[in-house]
């Protein structure tokens, strides 16, 4: 239980900016939305045009989200960001094209294909629709994420120009030792890369704790791939393993990590927590073998379902918890 | 742990202490070919290979470790693939970007799933393609000075473009000595095989890779002669223009990324060998073999994956087979 000074802390802006531009990066530490970025940010102006779509974009969407969107669900949700996502890019696009159509053609295909950008759904699945978010809460996400994206899609955006074609917003700097190879989608990577090597390196050393939550941890599966000898568990290995460990534990449980996980990612029942916590106490006396076994069920199902996702993020009880909680509290007390 | 670190380390330095000992051949070949410009281009990217690593070993606090010589090997390599006239900053460049981006981000020697050298020549391919593929011509045999740079037109070029020299005796005895226009370090052929005989020496196996790179290739330039000449022709134009000895000398038989067992090293050298033809009659720069190379390592651990699947069941049916040939005689 946190103290409910820190909960406050959690949920301010200078937090939350850290969070979403810094720890969270949507580029460098989650990895999604990559694609436009490596292909497009080739000089600094696609990189302004590309970051201002992307914002304005994710902003209204995860607004609307927000608003409107937490009882719909989740396949028709995806299918209406899409829809807010198109209904956005298309007169945005139509508007440069009258002003500027030189700046679209560097953009390509990828800027229209913003609109089914997968930080958006990503974000509007996580944050947006719990029921415990706020208005300004995913304001707040939503203007610190896409400050994450366009300051790193800006900055590769003029390194790529300034040292693959010497220039700087179109202006000729210099022409020596030129490296084309930044221009291509390979340069991109391998800019990505530097950048989010730096950024471990920065947090490490600034957000020690909070680098701790943020760092990507390799699935099972990857490893598997790159280790053949490290075999994946097979399901009677695991249930094996779940009835060897059931005795040792007569006393009801609190949740474990992965549960507390699936709470966070199906927000209505993270809404009932305390009606589910009486309930868990009342059914714990009755029958606790009973409860005992459908957990250990569940972390089974878990288990098979993290290995076979093949990704897997460290977002344990972290920031998002203690921002989820307070926001409860903060409806409750409303 | 932190003995076999001292083992790792130990080891990694004994290998690059072979290579060392293989580029011999190649240094003495360009110098003889070159003179002082190759040395200088070899200093080059030597001095900047082991200044990157120093400085990174610095950066990371770690200059207690001792140097397991391998930058010097990559940037040595990295020159030997240049032509005798490539600015001094594109050797230096590329192997920065060997070391500073493929070889130490994943560990150092040993442990990098790219040979560096490759990737730094592959840099430089997509970075100065026109500097990188423009050879001066040999014409008197021995060049001594920057003065008598002239153009040439290397025998990788000749081929990309479907034009083929008349082979005779003297023609192929000039091949095979090194004679032609091309990277400084690889076009003495001769001078290659006899280098290939140390690491055969050291351990027989380690052949078993460069072998499957050169059957692969001769068996696509027989199959699939891209000048019009016999296919006997073809095979020896094609293993002897470019870079493909030098790479199968020092990049297939590289321990990092090359499989341990004798008949897998032959699969991924028949692997690489028909990636570089491919990427000879398809691709885009008129060598492609560091491309290949590059291509191998990724795909490798992918066909190794597919083979601990396969092999299982082809030895559960070994039996079966071998009872069926006894029965049906």
């Amino acid at each position: 239980m946190a103290e409910p000074a820190d909960r406050r802390h959690k949920t301010s802006f200078r937090y939350m900016l850290l969070r979403g531009a810094v720890l969270h990066n949507p580029l460098l530490v989650r990895i999604v939305g990559i694609c436009p970025v490596v292909a497009v940010t080739t000089t600094l102006q696609t990189a302004v045009l590309l970051s201002a779509f992307f914002c304005v974009t994710f902003l209204i969407t995860q607004t609307l989200t927000c608003l409107f969107m937490k009882k719909l669900p989740r396949f028709v949700r995806v299918c209406i960001y899409m829809l807010i996502g198109t209904a956005i890019i298309l007169p945005l696009t139509a508007a440069v094209n009258t002003w500027n159509d030189s700046l679209l053609v560097g953009a390509g295909v990828y800027l229209p294909l913003l609109a089914v950008n997968s930080v958006t759904a990503l974000h509007c699945e996580k944050f947006a629709v719990r029921p415990s978010s706020t208005l300004r809460l995913a304001l707040f996400d939503a203007v610190a994420t896409s400050f994450g994206f366009s300051l790193v899609a800006l900055l590769a955006g003029a390194l790529r120009e300034l040292l693959g074609s010497g220039e700087l917003w179109g202006k000729p700097l210099f022409s020596v030792l030129l490296l084309p190879a930044l221009l291509m989608p390979f340069g991109g990577f391998l800019l990505l890369a530097v950048f989010a090597a730096a950024l471990q390196l920065f947090t490490g050393h600034f957000f020690k704790e909070q680098a701790a939550d943020a760092s990507l941890k390799i699935s099972k599966t990857a490893v598997h791939l790159l280790r053949p000898e490290v075999q994946p568990p097979t399901v009677a290995k695991v249930i094996q393993q779940q009835k060897e460990t059931l005795p040792e534990q007569d006393t009801p449980e609190q949740p474990t990590a992965i549960q507390q996980e699936e709470t966070q990612e199906e927000p209505e029942q993270a809404d009932s927590e305390p009606a589910l916590d009486a309930q868990e106490e009342t059914a714990a006396q009755e029958n606790i073998d009973l409860r005992d076994l459908q957990l250990r069920f569940q972390n089974v199902m878990e288990q098979l379902e993290q290995f076979s996702a093949g990704t897997d993020y460290k977002e344990e009880a972290g920031a998002e918890d203690a921002a989820e909680n307070t926001a409860q509290e903060e409806g409750e007390m409303s | 742990m932190a003995k076999n670190k001292e083992i790792q380390s130990a080891t990694a330095r004994q290998i690059s202490l072979d290579y060392l000992c293989m580029l011999f051949i190649p240094v003495l070949v360009a110098w003889y070919f070159y003179r002082e410009r190759a040395l200088r281009l070899l200093l080059t990217g030597i001095a900047c290979a082991v200044l990157c690593e120093l400085l990174a070993m610095l950066l990371f606090r770690s200059l207690r470790k001792p140097m397991d010589y391998n930058s010097i090997v990559v940037g040595a390599c990295i020159a030997l693939l240049l032509p005798a006239d490539a600015p001094y900053a594109i050797a230096a460049l590329g192997s920065a970007f060997a070391v500073l981006a493929v070889k130490l981000p994943f560990g150092g020697t040993l442990h990098s799933p790219f040979v560096p050298a490759a990737a730094g020549f592959a840099f430089m391919t997509v970075c100065f393609p026109q500097a990188v593929f423009a050879y001066p011509q040999l014409q008197t045999g021995v060049i001594h000075g920057a003065a008598e740079w002239i153009p040439g037109v290397s025998l990788a070029n000749l081929l990309q473009n479907g034009s083929a020299p008349r082979v005779n005796l003297q023609v192929a005895l000039e091949f095979l000595a090194g004679s032609i226009a091309g990277p400084m370090g690889t076009t003495c052929i001769l001078g290659l095989l006899v280098t290939l005989l140390f690491p055969m020496l050291r351990n027989p196996r380690v052949i078993l890779g460069p072998l499957g790179f050169l059957i692969s290739g001769a068996v696509m330039a027989f199959a699939f002669p891209r000048v019009q000449t016999t296919r006997m022709t073809s095979v020896f134009l094609e293993l002897c223009a470019g870079m493909l000895l030098f790479c199968a000398v020092f990049f297939v038989t590289d321990p990092a990324t090359s499989p341990k067992t004798g008949g897998r090293r032959l699969l991924y050298g028949l692997l690489t060998g028909f990636l570089c033809m491919l990427l000879r009659f398809f691709g885009l720069y008129e060598e492609g073999t560091c491309f290949a190379v590059l291509a191998a390592n990724a795909l490798w651990p992918v066909f190794e994956g597919a083979l601990d699947k396969l092999m299982p069941l082809l030895y559960a049916k070994l039996p079966l087979l071998q009872r069926g040939v006894k029965e049906h005689g």
